[in-house]
């Protein structure tokens, strides 16, 4: 009883949904072993990868967001316009980019866009605790 | 083996082939068609030999002259050595053939050289994808980067002392390369200056974005390697960063970044962004005045960093302190607006301004920038209403008490919660003092003491009321 209602004071009280934009399950296996070092106990956590198409759709409406993005020259431009999309209403959200294939040149042009981060490799994401620190003392 | 053996083995080849290729000699005469020539021509190549094909100049009624001055290089071949035309010959009877790509190449000293002409498929003009995206790349940087100047110039509009001494401010910073230090309140609009700045005073440097709060002094070479990779490759490479929130930075990142500021020797330049609200009152104010100096800033922004930024400081004031700026800055939003997309609206009707001049805009720029863009959205006419404006600017009073957040003590808020706690227990426990006792986890004596006060407060308050 007494432990029941405990849980219930500790709860968690704000959610953030983390979105993966990758093409396969790397990332997201990634962020699955690495949240809960990075986000504060009072915080939950929504993962969610979806499809290069999808993703603008998913982040609508979504105030608290963190978006890994998955950039390869391929889908590099639309990375761009993507990010240029959704940067328009953007209050609380951070972006990291995932990559270990494109030039030092292509991460300048990502890095004017507001990028928090980059990751080369998903372990990088410990890495970027004070990032993910600072991200959250803002949200409070 | 003869010369002429070889020549016959080549001929034969390009026959073979059926390849599309025509010679002709220094005198502008067709020396050789191949066979796949008739084909594509409809006439016997021997029919062409010794006709002339220059560009340019006059031909008889003769169809073969036609045909053979239509394979004919364009002009300044000689010089250039190469070019590229799409031919369809003038037809031939029945026949004409299609239009096909062709490349001549000019071969030989100039007063003996002779022309090959090549009729095929080619794949030569295609760009290379890498190029195709460093393009595609390079135009969203400059569209993004005018999109972001131009509200920076928004935020230079009107007559208010602020807009003028942002106006000569701004002005100075883009004529020479320096550090410049810009503070704000939040939403004040300071990174579109810088971006304004930067595209003014050294729009061909690379541009990179830091938000310093999520910065930490060991990430920092991390984040700023694609640049810095860049300045150590090149020594006359140079870029610029725009550090935004610069006072809520970590002492020991900003003494990294000083450094490295120093290790490139004025080549890498520094946007520092301090947000005013964050600074000591007193800082507030000079900041307001343009003022701010060393002592005022030292404690939030490194020494050192201070020391570069010392030279250039533009103040963007609050937009509550630029009323009279208002109307020229929301009409120049609502222009960018309509240049952005499919916006009806021309103007801003005079109650709308009104609004917009009553409402206090605590988010600065950036809340004015959102209420246009939502109004401009939402306009079913040329006129922006006092309807299309978020709800609330229109439906902002001045001395509304609604508007005005009153603050409960601490301990109330604290004596508030812990009834609602205890009161959730009890129900919990179906009123029984013992086990709520024990689900809160402090002792029935301490509770009932607690259950006390909460009944005595609340008679106070019922009394008073």
């Amino acid at each position: 009883m007494t432990g029941s209602f405990i849980n219930q004071l500790d709860r968690p009280s704000k959610n953030v949904r983390w979105i993966i934009q990758e093409t396969h399950s790397r990332w997201s296996n990634g962020v699955k072993r690495f949240y809960r070092d990075l986000i504060p106990l009072d915080f939950t956590v929504t993962i969610q990868s979806v499809e290069a198409e999808m993703r603008t759709k998913a982040f609508d409406l979504e105030p608290q967001l963190i978006v890994i993005w998955e950039v390869n020259r391929s889908n590099l431009v639309a990375t761009i316009d993507s990010l240029l999309q959704i940067r328009g209403n953007t209050v609380s959200r951070l972006h990291l980019i995932a990559c270990d294939q494109i030039s030092l040149n292509h991460r300048l042009s990502l890095a004017e866009f507001d990028v928090s981060g980059f990751l080369e490799h998903p372990e990088d994401l410990y890495q970027l605790k004070p990032v993910f620190d600072g991200y959250f003392a803002r949200l409070g | 083996m003869a010369i002429s053996t070889k020549i016959r083995q080549f001929a034969r080849l390009l026959d073979q082939s059926c390849a599309v290729v025509w010679v002709i000699n220094q005198s502008d005469e067709l020396t050789y068609l191949s066979a796949g020539c008739a084909d594509w021509l409809g006439v016997d190549g021997d029919q062409l030999v010794g006709r002339r094909s220059k560009a340019g100049t006059a031909v008889s009624d003769d169809p073969m002259d036609l045909i053979a001055a239509s394979l004919s290089p364009p002009p300044g071949l000689s010089t250039r050595g190469t070019a590229s035309l799409r031919i369809q010959p003038p037809q031939s009877g029945n026949h004409r053939g299609e239009m096909r790509e062709v490349r001549y190449l000019r071969v030989g000293p100039p007063d003996l050289g002779f022309t090959i002409g090549v009729a095929g498929d080619f794949d030569d003009r295609r760009t290379d994808p890498d190029v195709q995206n460093a393009v595609a790349i390079r135009q969203r940087i400059d569209q993004w980067r005018l999109q972001q100047s131009g509200l920076g110039s928004v935020l230079l509009l009107g007559e208010s002392r602020f807009a003028k001494r942002m106006r000569q401010r701004t002005e100075l910073a883009s004529s020479v390369r320096t550090h410049v230090c810009l503070f704000q309140s939040r939403g004040g609009g300071a990174d579109r200056l810088a971006t304004y700045i930067h595209q003014r005073s050294s729009q061909d440097e690379p541009l990179i974005r830091i938000d310093g709060p999520l910065m930490d002094a060991e990430l920092l070479d991390s984040a700023l390697m694609p640049i810095l990779s860049r300045l150590s490759d090149s020594k006359t490479a140079k870029a610029s960063i725009l550090w935004n929130q610069l006072n809520q930075t970590s002492v020991p990142t900003q003494q990294r970044l000083s450094g490295l500021i120093d290790s490139y020797q004025g080549r890498l330049r520094l946007f520092g962004v301090c947000e005013t609200s964050q600074l000591s009152n007193r800082n507030r104010l000079y900041a307001t005045d343009n003022l701010v100096g060393e002592s005022e800033i030292q404690g939030e922004i490194y020494s050192g960093l201070s020391d570069l930024l010392e030279n250039l400081k533009i103040n963007c004031a609050n937009l509550a302190q630029r009323v009279e700026d208002l109307q020229a800055m929301s009409f120049a939003l609502l222009g960018q607006q309509k240049v952005i997309g499919k916006v009806i609206a021309e103007r801003v009707s005079r109650p709308a301004l009104d609004a917009i001049v009553r409402y206090t805009w605590p988010h600065n720029f950036s809340e004015l920038e959102d209420a246009i863009r939502y109004a401009s959205q939402n306009a079913i006419s040329e006129a922006i209403r006092v309807e299309d404006l978020p709800l609330n600017v229109r439906s902002y009073r001045p001395n509304s008490p609604s508007t005005e957040k009153v603050i409960q003590p601490l301990d109330e808020q604290i004596a508030e919660y812990e009834s609602r706690l205890i009161a959730e227990a009890m129900e919990a426990a179906k009123q029984n003092r013992a086990e709520a006792a024990r689900s809160l986890g402090i002792s029935r004596s301490r509770l009932l003491r607690k259950l006390e006060n909460t009944r005595t407060v609340r008679s106070s308050i019922e009394n008073e009321s």
